[in-house]
C-alpha cells in the first residue's frame, strides 16, 4: 500500500511536495514530519566526526611515528581485515568458523608462491601480484565454500569442528608443502606496484593496506544495510523465521562463509608482499584461529570500527607491553570470555552508547522513570501532589519509532 | 611413481598398524568420554577439557619428569631451559592433577549451568568454552618449559612386550584398562544410581527435568567435574605417547572430537567405536599399510570419512534424538 508522504524539516514553511512524482495533482499531500537522525556536524558530514578524526590520525601516524611501530600497525591493519572476515559469520551469520587463521596462511603462501618465480633460482610461476593475489584468494573462498555447503545444514556443532578439520587439513597439506612456505631458506616476494608506484618502502605499504581496509570497511557497511546483509542477520537470529518469510538459511550462511574466506583471502594476500619472506607457518595454527575469533566477539557484533580497533589493539598490545610478555593466547582467551559476558554488543555497543545522544536520552529517561516510581513507592503509593515532572523527550524523536532489531539479540 | 604400484599393500606392516591402532584408540576414548558427557548436559563442545588436556600433560611433564644427568644439564644451561623439576612421586600427582581438572571443569560448569550464562544460546556458549580453553592454553604457554620431551609413563609403563612383531609398552596397555574402567564406572553409575538417572533426564529434556525437581545446576556441575577430572586422566597419558609439544596435544584433542562426531555425540559406545575405527585408519595410514601416504594426504583421508559420516547420519540418521537436529 503506497503512501505518499515525504520528509519535511521541521520549521520548513513549504507544505509537503511529492519527490515522487506522485499522481495526485496540486492537492495537499499528507506529510509527515521526520527530523533527520543526526544533526550538527554528523549530518552535514555523513559520518560521525570521531570516525573522521580517527582515519586522519591513521593517515597521520607514519609521519610521527618510527618504521617499527609503522610495521605493527600495518600488521595490525591486515589483522583488522582478517576479522572483519570473521565478524560476518561469527556476529552476523551467528556460526563459528575455527579455520580463519589457516585460511589467512594459506592465501599468504600461496599468492607468495605464484607471485616468486622471477628471479633466477626461485621456485615459483612469477605471476603479476594481482593474478598472485587472485589464485591465493580465490583457493581460500574454494575451500571455505566447500565447507560451508557440507555443514550448512547441520547444526552449529559440527560446523564447529569441521572448520577446525579444516584448519587441520591445512597445517597438515599445505604448510608442510616447503615450496610454499619456504622451508629453511625463504625466499623473497617482490613487493607489488601500485598505479605506477612501487611499495617498496613500509610507509607506502602502510598506506595501500589502509585504503584496502577502509574499502573493506565501506563494502561491509554498505552490505550490512542492504537487504542481503539483512537477510544474512534475520538467518543468524532466527532461521526458522526468516525461511518462513523466503529467505534460504542455508544460501546466506554459504555466501557468509564466502565472505569471510574473501577476506582471509585479502588478508594473506597482503601478508605476503608485507612480510617479504614467508613468515613461520606457527603463525597460523589452531591456536591463532583462537585468537581471530576473540576479536568480533570481543569488539560487538554492531560496530565495524570496534572490531578495526579492537584488532589493532590485539596487536600493539603485546608489543607495547614486551615485559609483560604477553602471548597472543592469553589474550584471546581473556577477549573471548570477556567479549561473551559482555553480550552481543560487545565494547563497541557500549562506545556506541556513549557517543550516541539518543541512547544517551533514553538513559536519562529510564532513570528519571525509576526515580519516580521510587519517589512513588516512597511516598505511600497516594497521588504524588504538585506537578509531574514532564517526561524527557528526546530532541528530534521519532513518533511511534522503534529501536530497530539489534544483531546481537538473544534468539538462537 | 607408477600409479599402477602407487596403492599397495604392505600385509607385514597391517597386524602391527591395528595392534598400535587399538594401543592408541584408549587416548580417544578416553578423552571423547569427557566430551560426550559433557556434550550430553549442555548441548555444547566443552572446549575447556582441551585446555585441561593441554595443562595435565604439560603439569605432569613438569613436576614428574625426572632431571638429566649432570652431562644433560649442562647442555642444556645453555638453551636457558630450567632443569630443576620437583619430581613428585606420580601417583599422588595423577591424583592431584585430576582434583584440579574436576575443580576447572566445575568452575565452568557451574557459570554454564548455575547463574545467567545457562540462558544464553548454544554459539555463545561455545564462545564461552573457547575462550576458557585458550586462557588456560595461555597461561600454560606463558610458564611452560617443556619442548617436545616426552611426558613421563605411569608406574610400572615402561615395560614393554611384544604382540607379534609390535612392541607395546604397558603404559599403552594400562590406557586401555583405565579407558575400560572409566566406562563401567559411567555404566554403572549412569544406570545404577539415582544421580545417573538425573543425568539421562537432564539430557533428555532439560526443561522436564527442572519441573520434576531435577537439581539441573548441581548435576550439570557434577558431570563437568567428572569430566574434567577424565580430561586430566587423558592429558596425562598423553605425554608418554606424542610427547609435550602443544599441538600435538590439540591434533589429539581434535581426533577425540572427530570421534564424538563419528558417535554423533549420541553416546559413550558410539563414540569408543568410533575412536578405534579412526584410530585403526590412522594407524594403517601412519604404517605405509597402503603404500606411503603423504601428511596432507592422510588428514585428507580422515577429514574426507568425516564429512561422509556427517553426511550420512543427517541423511540417514534419527533426526527425533539426534545431535544434528538444529
Amino acid at each position: 500500500m503506497a503512501t505518499n508522504v515525504t520528509k519535511r524539516e521541521p520549521g520548513s514553511e513549504k507544505p509537503g511536495s511529492s519527490t515522487g512524482g506522485s499522481g495526485h495533482g496540486g492537492g495537499s499531500a499528507p506529510t509527515l514530519d521526520v527530523p533527520p537522525r543526526y544533526g550538527g556536524i554528523q549530518g552535514l558530514l555523513g559520518v560521525h566526526p570521531i570516525l573522521l578524526l580517527i582515519v586522519a590520525a591513521g593517515v597521520v601516524y607514519p609521519l610521527i611515528a618510527n618504521d617499527y611501530w609503522t610495521f605493527n600497525l600495518t600488521v595490525g591493519l591486515i589483522l583488522a581485515i582478517a576479522c572483519l572476515g570473521l565478524l560476518v559469520v561469527v556476529g552476523w551469520g551467528r556460526e563459528i568458523s575455527l579455520a580463519q587463521a589457516g585460511l589467512v596462511g594459506s592465501s599468504l603462501y600461496i599468492t607468495g608462491y605464484m607471485a616468486r618465480g622471477d628471479k633466477p633460482g626461485e621456485v615459483g610461476p612469477g605471476l603479476p601480484f594481482p593474478v598472485a593475489a587472485a589464485v591465493g584468494i580465490a583457493f581460500v573462498i574454494a575451500v571455505s565454500s566447500v565447507v560451508a555447503l557440507i555443514s550448512m545444514r547441520l547444526s552449529g556443532v559440527y560446523v564447529v569442528v569441521l572448520t577446525l578439520s579444516l584448519q587441520f587439513l591445512l597445517e597438515n597439506a599445505l604448510f608442510t608443502k616447503e615450496k610454499l612456505t619456504g622451508g629453511l631458506s625463504a625466499p623473497s616476494t617482490p613487493r607489488p606496484n601500485f598505479l605506477g608506484m612501487g611499495m617498496q618502502s613500509d610507509t607506502r605499504m602502510y598506506y595501500y593496506i589502509l585504503g584496502v581496509l577502509l574499502v573493506s570497511m565501506m563494502f561491509l557497511y554498505r552490505y550490512r544495510h542492504s537487504r542481503f546483509g539483512r537477510s544474512l542477520i534475520m538467518v543468524g537470529v532466527d532461521k526458522v523465521s526468516a525461511a518462513a518469510v523466503g529467505v534460504s538459511p542455508w544460501m546466506y550462511k554459504v555466501a557468509a562463509f564466502a565472505i569471510a574466506g574473501t577476506f582471509a583471502g585479502i588478508a594473506g594476500a597482503l601478508s605476503a608482499p608485507l612480510y617479504r619472506n614467508p613468515p613461520g607457518i606457527l603463525q597460523y595454527f589452531s591456536f591463532n584461529s583462537l585468537f581471530y575469533l576473540s576479536v568480533p566477539i570481543l569488539a560487538g557484533f554492531e560496530s565495524i570500527m570496534a572490531t578495526v580497533g579492537v584488532a589493532i589493539f590485539f596487536q600493539m598490545l603485546p608489543q607495547a607491553l614486551l615485559s609483560l610478555k604477553i602471548n597472543p593466547q592469553l589474550l584471546g582467551g581473556i577477549g573471548l570470555t570477556v567479549g561473551v559476558l559482555a553480550g552481543p554488543r560487545g565494547m563497541g555497543g557500549s562506545l556506541i552508547d556513549l557517543f550516541d545522544a539518543r541512547a544517551r536520552q533514553k538513559r536519562r529517561a529510564a532513570k528519571a522513570n525509576q526515580n519516580k516510581a521510587k519517589a512513588q513507592m516512597g511516598g505511600g503509593g497516594g497521588a504524588s501532589g504538585g506537578s509531574k515532572p514532564a517526561p524527557a523527550k528526546a530532541k528530534g524523536s521519532q513518533l511511534g519509532a522503534k529501536a530497530p532489531a539489534s544483531a546481537g539479540s538473544e534468539k538462537k | 611413481m607408477d600409479s599402477l604400484t602407487a596403492i599397495s599393500f604392505n600385509q607385514h606392516t597391517f597386524g602391527p598398524s591395528i595392534v598400535n591402532g587399538i594401543t592408541t584408540s584408549g587416548l580417544y576414548g578416553l578423552i571423547a568420554v569427557s566430551l560426550v558427557l559433557s556434550y550430553r548436559i549442555s548441548r555444547t563442545i566443552a572446549f575447556v577439557h582441551g585446555g585441561i588436556v593441554l595443562a595435565g600433560t604439560l603439569l605432569f611433564w613438569y613436576l614428574c619428569s625426572p632431571n638429566l644427568s649432570a652431562g644433560g644439564e649442562a647442555l642444556l644451561a645453555g638453551s636457558g631451559q630450567s632443569t630443576n623439576r620437583p619430581e613428585f612421586p606420580r601417583i599422588p600427582t595423577i591424583i592431584g592433577l585430576m582434583l584440579a581438572g574436576a575443580a576447572v571443569a566445575a568452575l565452568y560448569g557451574y557459570l554454564v549451568t548455575s547463574t545467567k550464562l545457562s540462558l544464553y544460546p548454544r554459539v555463545t556458549l561455545t564462545n564461552f568454552a573457547l575462550g576458557m580453553m585458550l586462557l588456560i592454553v595461555g597461561i600454560v604457554f606463558r610458564y611452560n618449559k617443556a619442548s617436545g620431551e616426552p611426558g613421563p609413563p605411569l608406574p610400572g609403563g615402561e615395560h614393554k612386550f611384544k604382540i607379534g612383531i609390535q612392541f607395546v609398552t604397558m603404559h599403552q596397555v594400562m590406557t586401555l584398562i583405565l579407558l575400560a574402567v572409566v566406562v563401567i564406572a559411567f555404566t554403572i553409575l549412569l544406570q545404577a544410581t539415582r544421580f545417573g538417572i538425573f543425568v539421562r533426564a537432564v539430557a533428555d529434556n532439560v526443561e522436564a527435568s527442572k519441573l520434576v525437581g531435577v537439581p539441573i545446576g548441581q548435576v550439570g556441575t557434577t558431570v563437568y567435574a567428572l569430566s574434567g577430572a577424565i580430561s586430566a586422566l587423558g592429558g596425562i597419558l598423553l605425554g608418554n605417547y606424542v610427547g609435550t609439544d602443544t599441538n600435538s596435544i590439540l591434533f589429539i584433542f581434535l581426533r577425540a572430537l572427530i570421534v564424538c562426531v563419528l558417535g554423533a555425540f549420541a553416546s559413550i559406545p558410539l563414540a569408543l567405536a568410533g575412536a578405534v575405527t579412526l584410530a585403526i585408519i590412522d594407524s594403517m595410514l601412519k604404517s605405509d599399510v597402503f603404500g606411503t601416504v603423504d601428511a596432507g594426504y592422510r588428514e585428507l583421508i580422515v577429514v574426507f570419512i568425516l564429512f561422509s559420516v556427517v553426511i550420512l547420519v543427517d541423511r540417514f540418521g534419527k533426526k527425533g534424538s539426534s545431535v544434528l537436529a538444529h
